[in-house]
């Protein structure tokens, strides 16, 4: 039996928690929502109050995936019950920085519905399932641990923290892709990204996968900035532009020591101008 | 139901969430939730969690290190009462549809006794709690629950700690049972079945005691055990037990009582038609290592897994015969 609770529940988990689709929330919620569990920090009411929840778990949980595990239906209230998965490679999550750890756990909700819409809800997530597996050992050497360090090295370029890149780099690591001039080791990285943000405020690579075998590790994602500063002689748009990046990794000793990364140079140089976008002249 | 005009009133109200269909047992569900939460987990009445819980009752969300069924139900209720003496809960909803039905409650209470290896603080805490249970007969077959522990835990006084796992009590302090069913382990070894009730680690190591489940024509092949004294308690089933030393054989049956002394060679068998049970002894406790070292292990006694094919692995059960100062001999013929 089909209703309208379950069918707004069931918008709001797989379009908008899966999949971002953050337009969707004025069809499913009322404006003057209400949150009785409002994370700590977060708006309690309206749009922005459902806005906070999606964004922070898929801030900290690009490809979060959640499944409708049980929906109990009663006098204009939904009870449900959640699995989500998810891999830990964007933002801190619970005060923690990025793991690289594959993470599951359960949540459980009960919201009331008036007029074709979610007006209020209690939540409860399994929080501490999800902070044991958060800091749980990773043995070093392991394939966890290769994934580990290889998410904190992209965060502390994320958050522009050169320092610690000593932290997780092999001071002898080898560009395969250096840029012409590139000086040699972690220097030369340093180097490269100081290139990328001297000329793009608010960089940030967005994982959209992390895959590790042996002593490899290979990151796929979208980095987004806004060209503020001049890069390859182009001068400064202002335009906020997205470019995909995919990069191989070698980890040796709890050390990157190589790396193969592909960008792509003609998507930004396109967006940049610099290259008549197709159908253009 | 005929009059189409009835009809779409009906499908409206439904829709609108008005009306639930096709879930008769819903009041029946709640009133059963509201009982169960009064008695267990207010009146702190843990006889009665037997009567709630289905024989075969599965916690989905088991708090870690708590054994399977009514023990780790009882246990955790315990650990409640004992951490929160006055310890109250209040259901602020329950829904319910079918034969599920899922409630949210809020517990307050003085922290008086030790909780998740916090010293009592005196602390005046509340917490949330959300359960989905599955209700079969009248009785809580299944439940999936997560409780706010992070949250009470801040309230304790330990912001930013990670929820240890649940302590039980210590075996020692207190009456324990087990149910039928129950066991800390579940080793197959040949053919033989064996419930693990009791570890060396249950009994300050003086024996470990098992169930012990034979097909016909099956048995435990001749061998000697260097180092323990073992006793049967003979339940079901027509028996054959070999005396090797002194080249004797009994036929026994049930009630019967069997000593076994260390360094005497010894073996049985079940030479009935129907399968037989026995309870076994073994002091000093620590022969469920070898078991399992040398058989299956599986979770559900009343679901085995198939039986290995192929040749026994001699040599690995050699090795761990040796580890265990146990000596088996070759089968004769």
């Amino acid at each position: 039996m089909s209703d309208i609770a379950k069918t707004l529940y069931r918008s709001f988990v797989e379009e908008v928690i899966n999949k971002g689709n953050y337009d969707l929330i004025p069809e499913i919620f009322a404006e003057d929502y209400l949150d009785h569990n409002a994370p700590p920090g977060a708006p309690t009411g309206g749009f922005d109050a459902i806005r906070a929840v999606p964004i922070m778990f898929r801030g900290a949980f690009p490809d979060v995936h959640f499944v409708i595990e049980d929906m109990i239906n009663q006098d204009g209230w939904v009870a449900t019950r959640v699995s989500g998965k998810a891999t830990h490679l964007g933002k801190p999550f619970m005060g923690i920085e990025p793991t690289g750890l594959r993470v599951s756990w359960s949540s459980m909700g009960f919201f009331r519905v008036a007029n074709g819409r979610i007006v209020e809800h209690h939540g409860q997530p399994d929080l501490g399932a999800l902070h044991n597996q958060l800091t749980r050992k990773i043995e070093p050497g392991s394939i966890d641990h290769n994934r580990f360090i290889v998410s904190r090295y992209v965060y502390a370029t994320n958050i522009g923290e050169l320092d610690r890149f000593d932290e997780y780099v092999d001071p002898g690591f080898v560009d395969h892709n250096a840029l012409p001039g590139q000086r040699p080791g972690v220097d030369g990285l340093k180097d490269a990204y100081r290139m990328f943000s001297a000329a793009f405020s608010d960089l940030w690579y967005t994982f959209e996968d992390l895959i590790a075998e042996g002593d490899k590790v290979v990151g796929r994602g979208v980095i987004q900035g806004k060209h503020t500063g001049a890069f390859m002689g182009i001068p400064a748009s202002n335009k906020i532009v997205r470019w995909t990046g995919t990069r191989i990794f070698r980890v040796v000793n709890q050390k990157v020591t190589d790396g193969w990364i592909d960008l792509d140079m003609f998507g930004l140089m396109m967006q940049l101008g610099a290259i008549p976008m197709p159908g253009q002249s | 139901m005929g009059n189409p005009i009835e009809r779409s009133v009906l499908a409206e109200k439904i829709w609108a969430g008005e009306i639930n269909p096709g879930s008769d047992d819903s009041d029946k569900n709640i009133s059963l939730v509201k009982r169960f939460f009064d008695d267990v987990w207010n009146k702190g009445n843990l006889i009665l969690v037997d009567e709630y819980l289905a024989q075969n009752y599965v916690d989905h969300n088991q708090p870690p290190s708590t054994p399977r069924g009514h023990k780790g139900y009882k246990a955790t209720v315990n650990m409640f009462h004992t951490a929160f003496p006055d310890i109250r809960f209040t259901l602020d909803q329950v829904l319910a549809e079918n034969d599920r039905v899922a409630f949210r409650l809020t517990g307050r209470g003085t922290h008086k006794g030790k909780f998740m290896g916090i010293p009592p603080t005196g602390k005046q805490v509340s917490f949330g709690s959300m359960t989905f249970i599955r209700i079969e007969d009248g009785k809580v077959a299944e439940r999936w629950g997560i409780t706010d522990i992070p949250g009470l835990m801040q309230e304790l006084g330990e912001p930013g700690q990670p929820p240890p796992a649940i302590q039980v009590k210590s075996p020692y302090d207190h009456v324990s049972y087990m149910g039928p069913k129950d066991s800390k382990s579940t080793t197959r070894v040949l053919a033989v079945t064996n419930l693990c009730k009791a570890t060396k680690e249950d009994t300050r190591g003086i024996y470990s005691l098992f169930v012990s489940t034979v097909p016909p024509g099956e048995g435990v092949p001749i061998h000697t055990h260097w180092k323990e004294d073992e006793a049967y308690y003979l339940l079901e089933g027509e028996w054959e037990l070999y005396d090797v030393t002194n080249k004797e054989t009994l036929t026994l049956g049930p009630e019967n009582y069997v000593y076994v002394p260390m360094g005497i060679t010894h073996g049985f068998k079940n030479v009935g038609n129907k399968p037989g049970r026995l309870v076994l002894i073994i002091t000093p406790g620590g022969l469920e290592g070898f078991f399992e070292g040398i058989g299956q292990v599986f979770d559900d006694p009343d679901n085995p897994p198939p039986p290995p094919t192929g040749p026994p692995d001699f040599a690995k059960a050699a090795q761990v015969a040796a580890k265990y100062n146990i000596t088996f001999f070759a089968p004769e013929g």
